[in-house]
Parts: C-alpha cells; structure tokens; sequence
C-alpha cells in the first residue's frame, strides 16, 4: 500500500470528510491504487533535463486594466444557494471567529 | 528570571484599486448590499478565468520598494487550500515562494524592524455569524490584500503599536491604501512569545532556541482593532505569559482573540483546521517576469516618503526632529506645511528657492500648523483634506502680521475667520476694522489715558519694575482690543513717562 491510514485520515480531515472506519480501509486501497497507477505511467517519461513547471502555455505577465465592469446581480449570485436570506448566502455556522 | 518579549506582525492591508485582483467587479463594496459586487471569478464558479489586476501588481511592488524588499525577477501566485466559507474556491490565491517583495525593513523610533516578506493575495468574503447560521457576503471577497510580515523583531506592545502606525503611514504616503483599522483596510495579527534572555536568537526569520534550551510557545492574538487595542492586547499577553511562567506554568500554542470591552485574551475555538495549506502554484495565472525598466520606473513613482521628509526638513529648515516628525505625520500635513513655507518665504523675497528658507520662517509656519490649524481640525472633526484654508492664505497672514497690519493676537482671530470662511486676510482685516492701530498720536491719547488711570504702576516703572511696563503694554492692548501695534507703545510709553 502506497498510502498509510493516517495519511488517509489527514486528507480527510482537510476536505472535512467524516469517513467510518470501513470507508478509511476502502479509500486506502482505491487512492493508494490510483496514485501507484500514475507513479508507473510518470515513471516510464524521462524528465532528466524538464525544470518543473506549473505553466504550460509559455504566457508570462498577464495582467489587466484596473476597470470596473459590471458585476452580477444579487438575484443571480443568489440563484444556486440551497439556503439564503436577505441577501446573504446561509451556511451552518462553523467554529471559530 | 529576566525574560524578553518576542513580537512579530502579520499587517494586512487593503490596496485601493478601482476593481478587484482577479475580476473586474468593483471594489468599492464599502456600505453595498450584500452580493452585490460579485461575478463568476470571484464566486469561484467553475470555468472561470482570474486575470491580474495590473495597479494592484504595481501598488504591490511600490509597497515592497518602500518597505526597502528585494523585487525577485521571477515572482508567481499559488492557491493555499482550506475550507472555509469565506472562500468560495475552498483556496485562496495568495503568494507562497516567489512573492512580489522578499526581506527589507521600517525605521520605527531608532530601531531598525525586519521585514520578512509582503505579499499580494486575494481578500476573503465577510462572515456573519448569528443563531447558530453564518450569513455570507462575498463583496470582499477578491478585494486585493496584501500581508506584510516582520521578523520577531518587536519587543513591546507599543514598539507593536509603533510599527503599525508606521505601515500605515507608509502605504498611506503611497496612496496606494487608506489603511484605516476600524473600517478593515488594515488588519493586524500577533506572534507573541516570552524567552528568558540570553536564551534565544533569531535564525532565518526564526526564533530558535539556544543549546540545552527548549522555546516557550507563541500565542498568536487576533481580533484587536484599533491601533490602542494592539498596544492593550499585547500588553495584557506579555502579563498573562510572565505570570503563568512565573508560577511554573506552561504556555499553550494557542490563538487567543482580544475582548475589547473586557480588556483580556480568551482562547480562540481555531478553524479546527490541520496546518496544512497544500500550496501549488496557481496554473490560470501565467508567473510574472519583471523587466528592470519598467521596475525601475516604479520605484521613480514613489514619492519622498515619511523618514527622508522628516530628515529633509530638520536639514533644510531647521526644524526639530520631534516637530519634523508631527508635521511629516501625513502627507497631506507635510505638503500643506512645506507649501505654506515656501508661500511665506516668497512674500519677501518672490521667487525664492525653497532649498534656502530662513528658519524662522519654517518655525513661526510650523507653529501656526501645528497649533491653531490642527486644533481647529480637531476641534471640528474636519479631515485635512477638506479644510477651507488654502497654504498661500496662511503665508499672507504672517506677512500682515510682520508688516504690522495686524497684530499677533488679532491674527488668531483673522485665522479662525480664515478657517470658517475660506476668505483673504486682507478681506477680513478690511471689513472687519482689525488692522493694526501703527498711528502714533492715536496710540499716545491711549497711552496718555492708560498713564493717567494706573499711578501706582508708573510710579513703579519709575523706580526700575520692568514688569510694571509689561502691564501698561496690556493696559493700552486691552482697550484698543489687541489691535495696537506693541513695539510702538512700548516706544511711546517711554517717551511719556521720560
Ligand atoms: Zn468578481
């Protein structure tokens, strides 16, 4: 197994994920399987003399004029909300602040 | 045992830019409904293509050439991952290993502050929490911010509060943010820790421990909101540290938020969060590669800021460096004051060069600034900006008064008329009747009459009281209601009382 159960456990926690312990054993395999897949197949290029890169298209400095254009309407922000009042959009509280 | 305080700074201020950093949705959300100053990109909808906002680049990179960085050749944006719902993408872009300004310092009462970095990032959406349901508004939400972070160079609550004052002032001479604590634009957080001294130093950015010593933990405070409530807040934190240290206690890593009314820290409920931000580096934002002409030309835009102002005023007027310091608090302040300077020194000599000013003249200016201008500011709750009194207006005024037109007292009441109205002096020394009495018989008859009416203090003039004198001076000023010309009563008092 590529991937530890902690490490799992971790993932989840960031993605705020509650996963019973049988979903932990399961996710285990399956992420472990799909990571080991993709390691083989970035094993098999030769990247000896690549410099990582984040960027494909070769752009550089790509900015924009500071302009203010119209923004969308409140009704239309609002449109996908499952909850929403006043304005706002609703979510259940979370901890903190 | 001695212990140091251990203080480090996270500022963040809000860039004033006319739309957001990745969309063109307004900035201006100050006081708007809610949502309503959002669109996909800062909805984080999907397929949506953030675009760099140019000014907030460029306010970014004068930011960091004021706070005296590294510009790096090579700079690029990064997502930083957590869920939050202030953050509609579940990251939010920022800057993690190439940001726009790299190292540097501020000046802050003769001690030199690190700076470790500052940053361009995206603002978050405001969060209300109520009954259990947090209402979200993303109107913030894209606003360009950025971090400025010191080094743990700090060593008191007020140097903090000092430091802070400074960013302000900085970024404020820029024009590139109001930076005002109560309406958000500048937000500060704390690193707070107490080492024993000797025990510690400051590696790369770090406090690190000395050999055989272990650190005591940094408090992180948050949610001071004011300038005073930082200086508050960190002192209350360095009590509770030296107490429970003092007693044998252990420090928490914790994040404590500070209760302004209560006056303390309590320990924050945190994000329950894992520290782990996943930085990759933002793929729809293709890395910046500056070219030096056109950093250079930047750096040119910046203009004469607080430090060089103060020692270029001491240099070249004279001016006490505590005076050079007040006058030099804002620019408007300072560029008002050197207007008038100039203005006053040419209604001698027209066309004279502001490089050789008389002194005095800065002094008697800086006087009238600092004293009757900035009170009656203060007083009327009037920002600089709007005052009606105009430099030139202030500098003919003083030439009145050395010309003798008026005298200094009545010049504080042409000045308050000044200040109402915006009017000339000359205007309102004409209409008002205020000019200075210099017509020696009309002066004597005064002096005659005020001679006539207080025996015992001629007869004690008579016999050497100097002070005596000062008080006939009065006697005449009183009843030709300060208008008299003082150095001519005092000639004329002698003459009578020969
Ligand atoms: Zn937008």
């Amino acid at each position: 197994m590529i991937l530890s159960k902690a490490e799992v456990e971790h993932v989840a926690k960031l993605a705020q994920l509650k996963l019973k312990d049988e979903e932990v054993e399961r996710y285990l395999k399956q992420l472990s399987e799909i990571i080991d897949y993709n390691m083989s197949l970035l094993g098999q290029v030769k990247t000896d003399d690549v410099d990582p890169t984040a960027q494909v298209t070769g752009l550089e400095t790509v900015v924009r004029e500071d302009e203010p254009r119209p923004s969308l309407s409140q009704e239309e922000v609002l449109k996908n909300a499952s909850q929403k009042e006043n304005g706002y959009f609703i979510t259940k509280a979370v901890l903190g602040e | 045992m001695k212990y140091d305080v251990i203080i480090g700074l996270e500022v963040h201020v809000q860039l004033k830019t006319r739309s957001k950093m990745f969309c063109s949705c307004s900035a201006g959300f100050w006081n708007e409904p809610p949502n309503t100053h959002v669109c996909p990109v800062c909805l984080g909808l999907p397929g949506a293509l953030p675009v760099a906002n140019q000014e907030a680049v460029k306010s970014a990179l004068k930011v960091g050439f004021a706070l005296n960085g590294q510009t790096l050749r090579q700079s690029k944006f990064d997502r930083k991952h957590y869920f939050y719902p202030d953050l509609p993408k579940g990251y939010q872009i920022s800057q993690y290993d190439l940001p726009f300004s790299v190292g540097g310092w501020v000046e802050v009462d003769g001690a030199r502050i690190g700076i470790t970095r500052a940053h361009l990032e995206e603002d978050t959406g405001k969060l209300i929490h109520v009954n259990g349901q947090s209402l979200i508004d993303f109107n913030r939400g894209g606003i360009p911010l950025m971090e400025i972070v010191s080094q743990p160079d700090i060593r008191s609550p007020e140097e903090s509060r000092l430091y802070g004052q400074k960013i302000q002032q900085i970024v404020r001479y820029l024009g590139v943010s109001d930076a005002d604590m109560e309406k958000g634009s500048l937000r500060i957080d704390a690193n707070i820790s107490l080492q024993p001294q000797g025990k510690w130093k400051v590696k790369k950015d770090r406090v690190v421990a000395l050999k055989g010593y272990t650190l005591n933990p940094k408090v992180e405070v948050k949610n001071m909101n004011s300038f005073r409530s930082v200086e508050r807040a960190l002192t209350y934190e360095v009590e509770r540290q030296l107490q429970t240290l003092s007693a044998g206690g252990k420090i928490d890593q914790e994040t404590r938020g500070w209760l302004e009314n209560k006056g303390v820290t309590v320990k924050q409920r945190t994000k329950e969060l894992a520290p782990d931000y996943r930085y990759f580096p933002e793929p729809d934002l293709p890395p910046f590669v500056f070219d030096p002409k056109d950093l250079k030309k930047i750096r040119e835009e910046i203009p004469e800021l607080p430090d060089e102002k103060i020692n270029r005023f001491v240099r070249e007027y004279a001016l006490e460096a505590k005076k050079a310091q007040i006058i030099t608090s804002s620019k408007e302040l300072a560029d008002w004051y050197e207007e008038a300077v100039v203005a006053y020194a040419q209604t001698e000599k027209p066309g004279a060069d502001y490089e050789h000013i008389d002194s005095k003249k800065a002094e008697i200016v800086y006087n009238w600034v600092s004293g009757e201008l900035l009170r009656r500011l203060n007083e009327n709750q009037t920002s600089f900006s709007a005052s009606l009194i105009t430099p030139a207006q202030l500098a003919q005024l003083l030439y009145l008064i050395d010309k003798n037109e008026v005298s200094s007292s009545t010049a504080k009441e042409v000045f308050a008329e000044m200040f109402r109205t915006g009017q000339d002096p000359q205007k309102i020394v004409s209409e008002k009747g205020l000019k200075q009495v210099s017509d020696v018989e009309r002066l004597r008859e005064t002096v005659r009459e005020v001679i006539n009416l207080n025996p015992k203090p001629v007869a004690d003039v008579a016999s050497g009281k100097a002070e005596a004198k000062g008080f006939l001076i009065g006697q005449v000023m009183k009843l030709t209601q300060g208008r008299a010309n003082p150095g001519l009563v005092s000639k004329i008092l002698d003459e009578e009382l020969k």
